[in-house]
Formats: C-alpha cells, sequence, structure tokens
C-alpha cells in the first residue's frame, strides 16, 4: 500500500478530450509540491497512459463516467492514485510485452503498462468497492526506470 | 502539434513535428503524417521539438517506419530530447528506428 496523505483531486470523465486538463493539474500539482521537472514528465506520462487505458478499456457501455485522480506527497516522493468504477481490471496483470527485434514484428500497444512498470518506484492496484484504484509513486531520492 | 515537411538533397524528406504528442496532439497530426511518409523512400522525423511523447504517438511512429520499411526504404528520428528518448529507449523503439543526433549522420542513414 502507498500512504496517502490529503491530497490535490481532480475529477475528470470519461473523454480524451480531458486528459489535458488532467496534465494540467498534474504540472500545477508537481510544481506547487517542489516536483522536479524530469519525475513531473514521469508522472505525466504515466497518468496519461493509465488513463488513456480506462477511457479506452473499462467501460463497455457509452456514457459518461467519472474518473478520479489524486495526488499525494509521500515521505519520499509523490504518489498518485486513480479510481474508476469501470468493470474490474488490474493493469498491473498485464505480461510485460516482449520488446520487438524488428519493425516487421513490433506489435502496436500494450506499451502503457510498460511505462508505468518501469517509470515508477512502487505500483498497486485494488478492487475496492466496485472501484479500480490504481496507485503509482514516484520517488524524488532516486531515478526511476534504471532497473 | 504541428508538423511541417521539407525536401532536402538526394530525395529525403525532413518532417519536423513539435509540441505534445499525446492523444490530442498526435489526432492533430496523424493524418497529414501518414500522407507526408506515403511513397517515400527516406524520411527524417525531426523531433527536436516534441515536448512530450506517449504510446499513442508511438504508434503513429512505428505504423510509419513499418510502411517505409516494406517499401525498402529508411527512416530515422532526429534529435529528441531527453525525456523523449527515454520514452523511445523504453518502448525499444531506438533498436527499429535509429536515433540520429546530426542532421548528416540522419541523411547518410537514411540515404540509399
Amino acid at each position: 500500500m502507498i500512504s496517502t496523505m490529503a491530497g490535490d483531486r481532480i475529477v475528470i470523465c470519461n473523454s480524451t478530450d480531458e486528459l489535458r486538463r488532467m496534465t494540467r493539474w498534474l504540472w500545477d500539482g508537481a510544481a506547487a509540491s517542489g516536483i522536479p521537472d524530469d519525475i513531473a514528465s514521469k508522472l505525466d506520462l504515466c497518468a496519461n497512459e493509465a488513463v488513456m487505458n480506462i477511457i479506452s478499456y473499462a467501460y463497455p457501455d457509452a456514457g459518461r463516467r467519472e474518473i478520479t485522480l489524486e495526488l499525494n506527497e509521500t515521505p519520499d516522493g509523490v504518489s498518485l492514485v486513480i479510481r474508476d468504477d469501470g468493470k474490474p481490471f488490474n493493469p498491473l496483470d498485464v505480461p510485460e510485452p516482449k520488446l520487438p527485434k524488428s519493425l516487421d514484428e513490433a506489435l502496436i500497444g500494450g506499451l502503457g503498462v510498460h511505462f508505468i512498470r518501469r517509470m515508477m518506484t512502487r505500483s498497486h492496484y485494488r478492487r475496492a468497492d466496485g472501484f479500480n484504484v490504481l496507485s503509482f509513486e514516484v520517488r524524488r531520492d532516486r531515478p526511476a526506470g534504471n532497473a | 502539434m504541428q508538423i511541417d515537411s521539407e525536401r532536402l538533397d538526394g530525395g529525403v524528406l525532413k518532417i519536423a513535428l513539435a509540441g505534445r504528442m499525446d492523444v490530442q496532439g498526435t489526432q492533430e497530426i496523424d493524418l497529414k503524417f501518414t500522407g507526408y511518409t506515403a511513397n517515400q523512400q527516406a524520411v527524417i522525423v525531426d523531433m527536436s521539438a516534441v515536448e512530450f511523447l506517449a504510446s499513442i504517438g508511438i504508434r503513429t511512429l512505428l505504423l510509419a517506419a513499418k510502411a517505409i520499411s516494406r517499401r525498402g526504404g529508411k527512416v530515422v528520428i532526429f534529435n529528441p530530447d531527453s525525456n523523449v528518448t527515454s520514452v523511445l529507449e523504453m518502448a525499444g523503439i531506438d533498436t527499429l528506428i535509429p536515433i540520429c543526433r546530426s542532421l548528416d549522420e540522419a541523411c547518410s542513414a537514411v540515404a540509399a
């Protein structure tokens, strides 16, 4: 579990038009917390990938739904918690993609979760009260993604 | 996003991308990018002014590169910034589409 403190929240709806607003919110929150730009960039990418996956796959039925994001300072860095009420899905269960050796065999897609795994220091999923809750944390004291 | 193309010597086409290559940005340039790269044999994708790259942008780059490669052509990426470079490396794209740091290097890499 990633510890959380009182954080900054945003509610967006399940539309790709909302991603830029989410991104601005994320950068504002990162700046307010003194998060360096390179860390904020990683959060930016992972948030975009995670929310894009939710928008694309979580809701088999059309209609407006809400996705909530919460940015929290942690003792080591910053964490992002993403909640959606779509169908149960743990993105962290998706197998590591095999990175292609040639353009011919290069598959399109599946990279979003790969980025989250590689760039974030910790990531965690749980299903709670009808919500998918994905949280990830990136620490400021050591570079992430060097695994 | 912005997209511009420039014809260089030796039949090389340089396509310059600028802005945020997220869902919205990629949608803005996707059709033009596919159009510009159609029927080209030597393409340099100048990413020096791309400030953000998400998987959807990688998809657009890969689809074009696959098509060019199937025709026996060559494509390279020119001068992405450090964030974009690390995303390309993490996705393994740098091993499929070479990253060049100078224009001379890029031109020689795509030359027949």
